[in-house]
């Protein structure tokens, strides 16, 4: 927050939504001025449950009302979920709401059932896997896509591209900034994480530069066309994630 | 919504959302001892 950061993102499932909503309390800056974003776990996805999510974060953050508010993952009862983030946010409770880790087939499956479209999809982005399938249905809903893991989280083949490493050279940016500077100019929302003050400064200092349209185009050739980190569509990945613990252990 | 030098973009219901922003990401594997020291 004193670097200039207004937007945080956090989730039930980072255990993590007290102290988000200690470091804004404690930043003294204006609610007005922060965006915070929080997601939904899956195992409140059951209606009744979804609506108790909602008040839970609101409590643990200590704020009346979220700026974004996500179903985490697209399993178990997606249509109930989404319907109590409609309530909620008519009631005021959330100002925006969206979804989280859609694949085409997933989104296919469930936003044509919802009443409203979602305004976000948060899914994994970067230069190698630029999800432009996905893109295309977004875009042709007005939705916006929010990138985790937007810096490959730790593809060093990444980082060693020459294409990146030039272009980092003729603006004198680091590669990090270069790749953050894509995504922004693509139109993708982007968070990076670190814990270190260095790198928490210079990941935001991008809004200085632009890459030329022939340099969009060559990042956008890093594309590997093929799948990410996480694949949602896997079997066994909604047992695996309502089984990896209770986000509720410690209510 | 007004910021510090972070552009926004505009969301499909209308909302100003900051473009770049801080991720409290931490992986599942450093948070399940939380339900284990539940259980015990």
């Amino acid at each position: 927050m004193r670097l200039g950061y207004r937007h945080i993102d956090t989730a039930t499932a980072y255990f993590n939504e007290q102290e988000v909503g200690r470091a804004i309390k404690d930043s003294g800056i204006d609610r007005q001025q922060i965006w915070v974003t929080s997601k939904m776990w899956l195992q409140d996805y059951a209606y009744e449950d979804a609506k108790k999510a909602i008040d839970t974060s609101l409590n643990k953050l200590g704020l009346d009302y979220m700026d974004l508010y996500l179903l985490h993952q697209p399993y178990g009862e997606v249509d109930e979920a989404w319907k109590a983030l409609e309530e909620a946010k008519a009631a005021g409770k959330i100002r925006s709401i969206g979804v989280s880790n859609m694949t085409p087939k997933i989104w296919n499956q469930w936003v044509p059932k919802f009443a409203s479209m979602p305004s976000v999809n948060q899914v994994e982005y970067n230069p190698y896997f630029q999800q432009k399938e996905l893109r295309q249905i977004l875009m042709a809903a007005h939705v916006t896509l929010e990138a985790w893991a937007p810096l490959g989280q730790g593809n060093k083949s990444l980082f060693e591209e020459t294409l990146l490493k030039n272009l980092a050279t003729k603006y004198q940016k680091d590669i990090g900034q270069i790749i953050l500077r894509f995504e922004h100019q693509e139109g993708v929302i982007v968070f990076p994480k670190s814990v270190h003050e260095s790198r928490i400064q210079s990941n935001k200092d991008i809004f200085d530069f632009e890459l030329t349209s022939d340099e969009m185009d060559a990042i956008r050739n890093l594309d590997q066309n093929g799948k990410g980190m996480h694949d949602p569509d896997a079997a066994g990945v909604a047992e695996m994630l309502l089984n990896a613990f209770d986000v509720h252990a410690n209510d | 919504m007004t910021n510090t030098n972070i552009p926004t973009f505009k969301l499909n219901d209308g909302t100003d959302i900051p473009s770049f922003g801080f991720g409290t990401f931490q992986i599942l594997l450093m948070v399940q001892p939380i339900k284990r020291l539940k259980m015990f």
